[in-house]
């Protein structure tokens, strides 16, 4: 089943119900930026002014600051190093990122790096986020070798939490192997979320998938509702790349 | 076969190293390679195995040198400096001959370069790398997959011949993620009173030494000369590469490996879609070089365009290989900045 959400505009802004400030954590590779590129785009689409910061100090590649142009263009704010430093593989934060937390009037997604390693970057800023109020959700795919199983999953979830001194309030299953991803695959991953989500005491309501795999699978076995993204992280040679770090290259 | 998984190419290179029965990596961290470190950080203590964050390139070359004298499955892995930090250390354990599995996760260069998917190392891997007279077997994976087969093959190769053996893949390998699956064998070990230290009840009545100095000039001379018959196996029994749409008949083949390779493919199924045909030629083992195999290739063609992701260095094992056949050019980018599977059709398409 396709999730709508409940509010009529798209499962996206469910996860901002009562709150201006999403926190995206989870072990890298777990789609936590294609989630978090997805949610800023349906934000934006909505009128909200969106601000999305890349945390990401411990990936070097594929992270959201690595394609700029599609968020510009829909005046979605990317905070991550400017310029030169966007290449560097140093842990660098840049000061617009307290700035970002601390300016309520605008929508604002936190893509944190990877594992309990990279959301220890939300540490630094915990005091902020709690002052403005928050949502934290993690992202889990049972296909990576970190978070094969629902304890897995659990054991990530707590770990993050002590790492970013932040509660994690949700967990959504993202379970893929690209191109290879079927419905058996997607269910594993809802089965062990919603496990491991129960074992927390935590929420468990949405699964994710590519457009591009939701065309070629039926969802409707989906044992979850299913929010659709967009695929917005490329490789080299797979078409629009290019385009998509227009801004970099510049 | 196991069920596949997702990861990353560092991390499924150190999971199939794991499984073809290393136990010993040492290793400094660099960037992009660091997850394998991490992975094998992580992983080692719970296979009872040892992993050893050195206190630089060079201590975790000499100890590689120093578990292989022992007998057991050694590995290290850094990026394109830290590899030329190793290559002393190389050169001794390909002097000692001593199997051994160095990974090379490359980077922009020269110098301290940049942390971009460039894969400059080309010469460095193919001529030894170190001082003195040696060379290393080089297998230049192009998939996620291929780089974790790459792993238990480098430890057979290394054994069978007592080399070290080089995988040689660039950065956005070692960080790109696919599904992978690992291999339920591991390679046999090869029997270990060969180039053990011992010592060896009943098979040897004496240690090895293990020592690459031999002062007098016959002795090198001997020893280097038994090396260069072993590369001659080598070059007999390892050579390993893949072609592409060659059956087209093509008139235009590109040669590419790894990861311009992979853009290349992409290319060459977008220009058939045009109906134009282009064949590929995807060296596997850059050393020994599939020479044969590229010459055969561009006897068909008119035209041959290596492309890589540095500014000319495989096109030289080209060049040889086709030995005026048809003509040879080139295209590359340095600085880590990557072909598009675009720029590549427009590449081909202008040079057709």
């Amino acid at each position: 089943m396709p999730d709508t959400g409940a509010d009529g505009f798209g499962a996206g802004p469910r996860f901002f119900s009562g709150v201006s400030l999403l926190a995206i954590t989870g072990s890298y590779g777990s789609g936590k930026t294609e989630l978090a590129a997805n949610l800023a785009m349906l934000l934006a689409e909505t009128g909200r002014p969106t601000t999305l910061v890349d945390l990401d100090v411990v990936n070097p590649y594929f992270r959201s600051r690595d394609m700029r142009e599609p968020f510009l263009a829909r005046g979605i704010e990317v905070v991550a190093p400017p310029g030169q430093f966007s290449h560097a593989d140093l842990p660098m934060l840049p000061p617009r990122v307290q700035g970002a937390i601390e300016d309520t009037g605008r929508h604002v997604i936190l893509d944190a790096g990877g594992d309990p390693m990279g959301a220890r970057v939300l540490a630094r800023y915990s005091g902020l986020v709690q002052a403005r109020g928050y949502r934290m959700v993690l992202v889990a795919n049972s296909r990576r070798p970190d978070t094969l199983d629902a304890e897995a999953i659990a054991a990530m979830a707590a770990s993050i939490e002590r790492s970013s001194r932040l509660g994690i309030h949700e967990i959504v299953a993202n379970a893929h192997l690209m191109e290879e991803t079927t419905v058996e695959i997607i269910n594993e991953g809802i089965r062990a979320s919603r496990e491991a989500a129960r074992a927390r005491g935590i929420v468990f309501h949405t699964a994710c998938a590519l457009e591009d795999t939701a065309r070629r699978l039926d969802l409707s076995r989906a044992e979850a509702p299913v929010l659709l993204l967009k695929k917005t992280m490329l490789k080299p040679w797979e078409k629009g790349w290019r385009a998509s770090r227009a801004h970099q290259e510049r | 076969m196991g069920e596949k998984i997702l990861m990353k190419g560092n991390e499924a290179v150190a999971e199939a190293a794991i499984r073809a029965g290393c136990r010993h990596y040492f290793a400094y961290p660099i960037t992009p390679q660091n997850e394998l470190v991490e992975y094998m950080a992580k992983r080692m203590p719970k296979v009872n195995g040892t992993f050893l964050q050195a206190e630089s390139e060079l201590a975790a070359i000499n100890m590689v040198l120093g578990a292989a004298a022992c007998g057991v499955r050694a590995m290290t892995s850094s990026s394109s400096p830290g590899i030329s930090l190793k290559q002393e250390g190389i050169s001794y354990i390909a002097a000692c001959r001593l199997p051994a599995v160095i990974v090379n996760v490359t980077r922009g260069g020269p110098g301290l370069g940049n942390i971009a998917p460039m894969m400059c190392d080309y010469f460095q891997a193919t001529r030894g790398g170190g001082h003195g007279d040696y060379y290393t077997p080089v297998l230049c994976p192009s998939t996620v997959q291929e780089f974790a087969d790459h792993a238990p093959l480098a430890f057979e190769i290394a054994e069978r011949y007592l080399t070290p053996v080089l995988i040689l893949a660039d950065g956005l390998l070692g960080q790109m993620m696919e599904p992978v699956e690992f291999p339920e064998k591991t390679p046999v070990p090869k029997d270990q009173s060969d180039w053990c230290v011992g010592p060896w009840e009943g098979k040897r009545t004496s240690h090895h030494v293990i020592n690459s100095l031999f002062i007098v000039p016959e002795d090198l001379e001997e020893k280097t000369r038994i090396l260069f018959e072993v590369y001659e196996e080598i070059k007999k029994n390892e050579i390993r590469y893949e072609t592409y749409n060659m059956e087209s008949n093509p008139s235009l083949v590109v040669a590419a490996a790894g990861t311009a390779a992979r853009v290349t493919k992409s290319a060459i199924d977008e220009l058939k879609a045009e109906g134009i045909e282009v064949g590929l030629v995807r060296p596997i083992t850059l050393w020994p070089f599939p020479s044969e195999a590229v010459a055969k290739a561009a006897s068909g063609a008119k035209k041959m365009l290596v492309i890589e992701l540095n500014m000319g260095q495989m096109v030289e094992d080209i060049r040889l290989a086709v030995s005026g056949a048809c003509p040879v050019e080139f295209a590359g980018k340095a600085g880590g900045v990557v072909f598009t599977p675009e720029d590549i059709a427009a590449l081909i398409k202008e040079k057709m």
